[in-house]
């Protein structure tokens, strides 16, 4: 059915002059790297299906579910309305690169304790839009959590224990912070 | 052979506490492997052609173009898969009879819905799929459409299937008890029209798959997210005309299903087929658009109710006719979700003369499936709105007027009047503990009369459910006798190995439901080991999976059936490594213990045997073990509720499995300038019994909670006249944000359950109550205007629309 953006020559195993493949450099998950693609082609295709970094998922592929949620130079975008041709020289986290060497980050710990997944066909969006809010504000009231999370739909928890996921994320990150220790 | 029964609660570490859960270490960090994540080498793409039309005679199809667009690889009509392929078995085919009408997965000769499948394209990518459909030309002749069940039940309808004469689809009526005379002997009866309206939970996951025919071996392989593969096996491998040790059904993680992934297989059948055709993997997922306007929806549901009554609030009988709009066709498992509100036919309450006379319809707008709360959720909201209306009629509390109604905690368990068993319960003590948890009910009503002096709309809601789990599919027999059932079980298979480890695979098909936890905690306590040294096996595949003629995720039966089979396979594997033991150790099977990886003499720890070196005996000496010991630790179960039963001549039988209870209360603040209010409190009290992970089961309630809130104040599949749906995006099909989720009071009673191996019950469905629940606070806050609320979607417009009826004028345009 008419996905808004596959359609009208997107893909790149029609090539022609009038669309070549675009190249660019930029840095995913602290890897540069330099891809090639079809010009109109969004993140979440490239990541998803150039990269196999399967993390960011599609939920709507129009800016409604927050499901393929990433970052961009530490801010939370919407990979299916993102063009990966725009990115040229950008930093990208996914969730793949969220804590190094087989550790968690204290915002997984704390969805796991919190009981915060069920499906978790959401998580890795919802955790993402997570670390933009803790990134930009360390100690967020449960209404700022509850704000910073809009754009990201969670259909099986009732949203109640992510956000007591966050809150305790963020305490967790206040107590490993070097001021506090 | 005789199993040692030991009921490990006594002994229990695991079971009842919340253990982390097995399943977030991959979900947490993107690992989790859900089916559009799965990409095979040669897999080609599918897109499908859907209906622009509600209804109209397709008169020509023209792929030639499709054809030569580079990168196509098969094109198919409808026509084409209804040849080389058998219709779509209906409930009807259980009992050997035909079905009413013919289904194909694709539109043959007529589309009933908008978004019906017309035409595929498989290509080497989906975007060139995508691009070859828009060269399709279809020409349709369009017919009049309609949408509204009465008004498909009315002679001179235009109807779906011109064969049928008629456009309702499947009738049935029963009778319990004497409700005639209850009818004769009330002082008053109480009749409404109540509608419950149609939504979805939209899970955030599409639906999906990916078919793998394999020339050379003939092997179809089916990946997808969908709930019941177990069941619609066989289906599968009939209308592909290929035998079902060719068919083998794979199911990974998935993201969310809540019923709706049941009866969309049809879609499976596409692909399978385009697969068998090609010799290719070929993957298609459902974008959002697809899955909003025509993958399935919950069912909504007409209902004409009459309530006989004393004068002192005593309930005598109940006569239902319903009118359930199941869409364009009535597929697999419909319509038993007409009658399923059999689990829960008397609620929480007494009475015992029902008459239950039952419609399915089949109307211009998308199929339906089931959907949390399946076939109840409107029987709980027409019963619990009726509550309050006619306790409103009566001047009876609607406290009052349930705990008068209640089923007594002495008398469980207790046969319904249709032959359901409701197992335990203490339906007084759930009620007044939901509402101490806001705050006492005496409170808020003298809070109400202040705000009401103030000029403010405060209303108090109460709800009082059962909340069935693991239905038996005898409830199919209510379709058509013929069809005889009984299965309302699960299976299980548990493995050690030569290293000690235990394995474990299941016919559950979660999603989202942490049965990998939940089972690895059960496994745990049975052998003596915890959680984390038992591995559960993700997903389901149908050629190495046990399972059974129930198996799946749907309708609750976890706690119910696969706890069973869980433990029936774990009480083999103990029985054996206690005889080996008892061998070895020249000791007496009573006398051993399993404990921490080992079998010891209870009280003497140094004197025992490691499960290990038990396995590597059973595995490579059997010639030492002892007689009669079958080598080898593997162990299954095919496990059914001891208490399923066929139904019998009178149309009884034990409905489900089990039967939980449920108390909702609220208080609200309705801004009758808007329609929108506040919630002040929320409580809800669940009595499941035994809980084996609190964690879970609390998961369960938030989540049951927010999509029947969703459902209650945003959601619904709005059409228009000509059958359009008007709410075919997250944009204007809302679904509840962090921000909309008021906070709750979780309250737990425990009665177990005395037939289920741990006292555990089925929880979670929970989509009827919230509307009701609402529908009883907004109505009582509005007391002041009058107003009655009889449908179950409470939008802002829908709240001033009754409003302004209450005020005699006309809605502002
Ligand atoms: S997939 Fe990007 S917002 Fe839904
Ligand atoms: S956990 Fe399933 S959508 Fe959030």
């Amino acid at each position: 059915m008419a996905r808004r953006k596959r359609r009208a020559g997107h893909s790149d195993l029609v090539v022609d002059e009038k669309k070549a493949l675009h190249r660019i450099r930029l840095t995913i998950n602290g890897e540069e790297l330099e891809l090639a693609f079809s010009p109109r082609r969004t993140l979440l295709e490239v990541l998803r299906d150039d990269l196999d970094l399967i993390g960011a998922k599609e939920g709507c592929d129009g800016g409604e579910c927050g499901a393929c949620t990433v970052l961009i130079e530490d801010r939370p975008y919407l990979a299916c309305l993102t063009l990966a041709a725009t990115l040229r020289g950008k930093r990208i986290l996914t969730i793949e690169g969220l804590a190094g060497n087989g550790g968690l980050h204290p915002l997984q710990s704390a969805f796991l304790t919190k009981g915060a997944v069920q499906c978790g066909y959401c998580t890795p969006g919802l955790i993402l839009s997570a670390k933009a809010l803790l990134d930009r504000n360390v100690a967020p009231t449960e209404e700022e959590v509850k704000k910073a999370l809009v754009g990201n739909l969670c259909r099986c928890t009732g949203y109640q224990k992510i956000i007591d996921a966050v809150l305790e994320a963020a305490r967790l990150l206040q107590a490993e912070s070097p001021g506090n220790r | 052979m005789a199993i040692s029964e030991v009921d490990v609660r006594a002994h229990a570490k695991w079971i009842g506490t919340p253990v982390k859960r097995k399943e977030d270490p991959r979900l947490i960090t993107g690992q989790g492997c859900y089916v559009d994540d799965v990409k095979l080498p040669g897999m080609f793409h599918c897109a499908l052609l859907r209906s622009p039309h509600a209804h109209a005679r397709i008169k020509r199809v023209d792929l030639s173009k499709a054809k030569a667009y580079p990168g196509v690889a098969l094109t198919l009509t409808g026509e084409e898969l209804a040849q080389a392929t058998n219709s779509l078995p209906s409930v009807f085919s259980l009992g050997n009879k035909p079905a009413p009408f013919a289904d194909y997965p694709m539109a043959v000769g007529k589309v009933r819905y908008v978004g019906e499948p017309v035409a595929a394209v498989v290509a080497a990518d989906r975007y060139i799929a995508e691009d070859a459909l828009d060269l399709i030309e279809v020409e349709y002749d369009p017919l009049p459409a309609v949408t509204d069940v009465e008004e498909a039940i009315k002679p001179g309808a235009p109807l779906l299937f011109e064969e049928m004469g008629t456009n309702v689809t499947w009738h049935g009526t029963y009778s319990y008890g004497d409700p005639d005379k209850a009818f004769a002997e009330a002082d008053r009866i109480i009749k409404r029209r109540l509608y419950f309206h149609r939504y979805s939970s939209t899970p955030l996951e599409t639906f999906g798959g990916i078919a793998h025919f394999e020339r050379a071996t003939g092997m179809l392989t089916i990946r997808s997210n969908h709930q019941i593969p177990a069941m619609i096996h066989p289906f599968m491998a009939y209308c592909l005309r290929i035998p079902g040790n060719k068919l083998r059904m794979v199911i990974g993680d998935i993201g969310g299903g809540f019923g709706i992934k049941c009866a969309v297989y049809a879609n499976l059948m596409i692909i399978g087929h385009l697969s068998m055709r090609l010799g290719r993997p070929v993957k298609w997922i459902e974008d959002r658009r697809e899955h909003l306007l025509a993958s399935a929806h919950g069912t909504e549901r007409t209902g004409y109710v009459e309530v006989a009554v004393k004068n002192d609030g005593t309930i005598l009988g109940v006569k239902m006719k319903t009118y359930d709009n199941d869409g364009g066709y009535m597929r697999f498992p419909e319509p038993v979700g007409v009658i399923l509100w059999s689990h829960v036919v008397q609620s929480c309450y007494r009475f015992r003369n029902i008459l239950m006379d039952c419609h399915a319809v089949v109307t211009n707008k998308c199929p339906v499936t089931p959907n949390r709360g399946y076939g109840r959720m409107q029987h709980q909201f027409f019963l619990e709105r009726m509550m309050n209306i006619i306790g409103r009629e009566l001047k009876i509390d609607p406290v009052e007027i349930r705990l008068k109604n209640f089923i007594r905690p002495d008398e469980f368990p207790y046969e319904a009047t249709n032959g359901s068993l409701y197992d335990s319960g203490d339906y007084p003590a759930t009620l007044q503990k939901a509402l101490e948890l806001i705050g006492g009910y005496e409170h808020w009503r003298e809070e109400q009369k202040k705000s009401r002096a103030e000029g403010r709309y405060l209303g108090i809601g109460v709800v009082t459910i059962m909340d069935s789990g693991a239905s038996n599919l005898g409830e199919m027999s209510m379709i058509d006798p013929d069809i005889r059932s009984s299965t309302a079980g699960e299976a299980a298979a548990i493995r050690i190995d030569a290293t000690g480890s235990v394995t474990v695979a299941l016919g559950t098909v979660p999603q989202g439901q942490s049965h990998e936890t939940v089972s690895a905690q059960i496994v745990a306590d049975e052998l003596g080991l915890s959680p984390d040294e038992v591995t559960v096996l993700t997903g389901f595949d149908s050629a190495t999976h046990p399972y059974c003629g129930s198996s799946g995720t749907y309708a609750s039966r976890y706690a119910g059936t696969a706890t069973g089979a869980l433990k029936g396979a774990a009480q083999k594997l103990r029985d054996r490594i206690f005889k080996i033991a008892a061998h070895f150790l020249e000791a007496r099977f009573e006398d051993l213990e399993l404990s921490g990886g080992r079998v010891f003499v209870r009280g003497v720890p140094q004197k025992g045997m490691a499960l290990r070196d038990i396995a590597a005996i059973s595995l490579y000496n059997p010639a030492a073990l002892p007689a009669g010991v079958e080598p080898g630790l593997e162990a299954s179960c095919n496990y059914n509720y001891p208490k399923a039963n066929q139904m019998d001549e009178k149309f009884r039988a034990n409905y489900a499995s089990t039967y939980a209870n449920v108390a909702h209360a609220i208080v609200v603040e309705l801004d009758v300038e808007t329609g929108q209010f506040k919630i002040l409190k929320y409580s809800v009290v669940h009595d499941a019994g035994n809980l084996i992970n609190p964690k879970v089961a609390d998961g369960q309630i938030h989540g049951g909670f927010a999509h029947s809130l969703g459902a209650t104040l945003y959601e619904e599949f709005v059409y228009n006249e000509d059958g359009q749906l008007l709410t075919s995006t997250f944009m204007d099909y809302l679904c509840p944000k962090a921000t909309e989720i008021p906070q709750m009071e979780i309250g737990h009673l425990c009665s177990p359950s005395p037939f289920t191996p741990y006292g555990t019950k089925g929880m979670g469905e929970g989509s009827g109550p919230i509307p009701a629940l609402i529908g009883n606070a907004v109505e009582d806050a509005l007391t002041p205007l009058g107003v009655e609320v009889l449908g179950s979607n409470l939008s802002p417009q829908n709240i001033m629309a009754m409003i302004w009826k209450a005020k005699g004028r006309e809605p502002a345009k």
